[in-house]
């Protein structure tokens, strides 16, 4: 349970660092500053310059060596942190956690353009989350349809759809992905990109889904609620609507924390590809396509600092998508199931069949 | 007995087809072919263009022309890579056992380890548990990043070094290979690892408790004979399914690492094909992954057959 509620924490950490990009960022993450390529993360210190303690934090300032490129002096100038300040950005004023007088911190040091690594993990990695979020859904949604309409008509329909679903199923994701991508032009316009790699993932990711809700639907309707309700002459889609659906929720959330993870590695792999995002938007998969020059990777490894990220986003979605598909923990469905009873008219609610 | 494996074949079958009835579409539908570029080269003459052009494809009917495509894939011709000038069947086959070698090489060793880390007990399992779920938990082209930020600081990438192989036969040749894919290798092995210690832990925990396992337990046979003809036939079941089914994440995630660390796979040549808009190879690369994924499928269900005969009677 303990893990359980570190994971929740993970979650929550990062989902308000990256709702509030704007706050949590110290500059804009398009903001190019010619003179300082490749600074090394900044670190802060709680002394003056005086040497005396301090509550205030200072940033540690390197000044860039004259003449060279990416080479910066190795004594520095201790700048005072300011909290809660406004800075004038190329997109308007904003207001930011933490800023210095003159420039911005860079806490993560910059890339090869001078452009804050920190500010570009907060905006990039909310577009990642956002593409992966909103595919994943779509994929759930997509696939909840299809099993719900295969498993409830059945027939020529299932037979139909099923067969899709094997197509679809019978080629690797990832292969698919690539080859739905090769319909589409290879350079389309930034945001066009990211619609496109949503959408791209939400049509191949859909099969699976599809499949397994239909299996559940087979299940649900073998209840004897769903039989009672036929005999008093309830309609194919009151069926669905009211017993199936309620009843499959709970597999299609968990269908939707195995695809969220699966979408947002997507996104990185595509994007590293050059064929997801690209270049004047920021995110995650776009941050590491600094990894395709070797070099880069071992002299500025603070460029692959998204990593750093994934890994206990991926931690807690795991496991929430474990403790979400065992029996254990039911709270995410049972919210479901009372999210749906909510919407139901008092009358259907309590006595379905209507005897 | 007989009949549930043949049904399974046309069962197969019937998904190739398909398969190949997507990936006709796939062809038909890519946008701005390999003589968009050409079009725009102005040094190319119109005629010359279209000469090009009838030499690739001589147009007919939709139908005739799968009708055709099909007849030639059952050859194994994929047509004419545009842009290497090369038939494609030559470029892909290379590719298709590289990328089967890293793939077969990462499923072996991750079986290897998952099923001796799975039998472990106590502290050590404790610890097992530990790693896989924080393996788990990065992300296939972060793992890939990782190991490779790893080699470069170990200086131990021996991708970057292209010496002289020598022939096959010599042991230069297959020490060569060995340096070569110890790093993808390696990063398959760690991303299809913590599924495969997944299931073998499950797998054996409720194999422990099984009516048969639990009576030979009580008959007094000795733990490893218990072990090697009991508990494990008994998890058998599972874990050959689930085999078939990772198949297809398992050449998912060759792709990335295929790319990422330069091993000259079926992803690497899938992907500079759809940045040079080949459609050709694309579908042969598709097609490939695809017949791959559905023979792994059915060897899967072979092997089923073979372990468990009281699945034979039923329709798989």
């Amino acid at each position: 349970m303990t893990m359980l509620r570190v994971a929740v924490v993970i979650l929550a950490f990062l989902s308000t660092v990256l709702v509030f990009a704007d706050f949590f960022a110290t500059s804009d993450p398009a903001a190019i500053n010619a003179s300082t390529p490749y600074l090394p993360p900044e670190s802060i210190r709680f002394t003056s310059p005086m040497g005396h303690f301090h509550l205030r934090p200072y940033l540690v300032r390197r000044q860039p060596a004259p003449g060279q490129f990416a080479v910066y002096s190795k004594d520095f100038v201790l700048v005072p942190l300011r909290f809660l300040v406004t800075t004038g950005d190329m997109d308007g004023a904003h207001l930011r956690f933490c800023g210095i007088d003159n420039g911005s911190p860079h806490f993560l040091g910059t890339d090869g353009f001078g452009r804050d690594v920190w500010s570009r993990l907060v905006y990039g990695g909310r577009t990642t989350l956002a593409i992966g979020l909103a595919a994943a859904s779509a994929a759930t949604l997509l696939g909840m349809i299809v099993g719900l309409v295969a498993g409830s008509a059945g027939g020529v329909a299932d037979t139909l759809l099923m067969r899709l679903v094997e197509v679809m199923i019978s080629i690797p994701w990832f292969y698919l992905l690539l080859a739905m991508r090769a319909l589409l032009p290879l350079r389309v316009s930034p945001w066009w990109a990211v619609v496109a790699t949503t959408a791209l993932m939400a049509c191949v990711g859909w099969a699976r889904p599809a499949r397994i809700l239909r299996g559940a639907t087979l299940a649900a309707r073998q209840h004897a609620y769903v039989t009672m309700a036929r005999a008093t002459g309830a309609s194919l889609w009151h069926i669905a609507r009211w017993h199936t659906l309620p009843d499959i929720a709970p597999q299609a959330i968990t269908q939707f924390t195995v695809l969220l993870p699966q979408f947002v590695a997507g996104e990185i792999a595509l994007s590293y590809f050059g064929l997801g995002v690209t270049e004047p938007l920021v995110s995650w998969g776009v941050m590491l396509t600094a990894a395709r020059h070797l070099s880069t990777i071992v002299e500025y490894p603070w460029l692959m600092s998204p990593i750093w990220a994934l890994i206990p986003f991926f931690f807690s979605v795991h496991l929430l998508a474990d403790r979400a598909s065992s029996r254990r923990w039911l709270t995410l469905s049972v919210f479901v199931r009372h999210s749906y009873k909510s919407f139901l008219p008092k009358a259907q609610g309590e006595n379905p069949a209507r005897f | 007995m007989i009949r549930s494996l043949a049904t399974r074949l046309v069962h197969s079958l019937v998904s190739l087809l398909s398969v190949s009835l997507l990936c006709f579409a796939l062809l038909r539908a890519a946008p701005g072919d390999y003589f968009t570029a050409l079009r725009l080269e102005p040094g190319l003459s119109r005629q010359t263009l279209r000469s090009i052009e009838q030499q690739a494809d001589p147009g007919s009917s939709l139908v005739r022309r799968y009708v055709r495509w099909c007849g030639a894939v059952l050859h194994g011709d994929f047509g004419i890579s545009l842009a290497y000038h090369m038939p494609v069947r030559s470029l892909v086959m290379d590719r298709i056992l590289n990328t089967l070698l890293l793939a077969g090489t990462g499923l072996f060793l991750a079986w290897l380890i998952g099923l001796i880390a799975g039998l472990l007990r106590g502290q050590p399992r404790a610890f097992v548990q530990m790693c896989s779920s924080l393996l788990w938990s990065i992300p296939e082209p972060v793992l890939a990043l990782l190991l490779l930020f790893a080699a470069l600081r170990l200086h131990a990438l021996a991708s970057l070094r292209i010496d002289d192989a020598g022939p096959v036969t010599s042991w230069g040749h297959w020490r060569n290979l060995a340096q070569q894919i110890a790093l993808p290798a390696l990063a398959m092995t760690l991303s299809y690892l913590p599924l495969v210690l997944r299931h073998v832990q499950s797998g054996l925990e409720a194999a422990q408790h099984a009516p048969a396992v639990e009576a030979a337990h009580a008959h007094g046979i000795p733990s490893r004979t218990l072990l090697l003809h009991y508990i494990l036939p008994e998890t058998a079941n599972p874990l050959i399914s689930l085999l078939g089914l990772s198949v297809g994440s398992l050449l998912s995630a060759s792709l990335f690492i295929e790319v990422l660390f330069g091993w000259p796979g079926l992803g690497q040549i899938l992907l500079s094909a759809i940045l040079m808009r080949d459609t050709n190879i694309v579908v042969a690369g598709v097609f490939a992954s695809a017949t791959i994924l559905i023979l792994g499928n059915l060897l899967s269900d072979l092997l089923l057959w073979f372990h468990d005969p009281r699945l034979r009677g039923a329709a798989l």
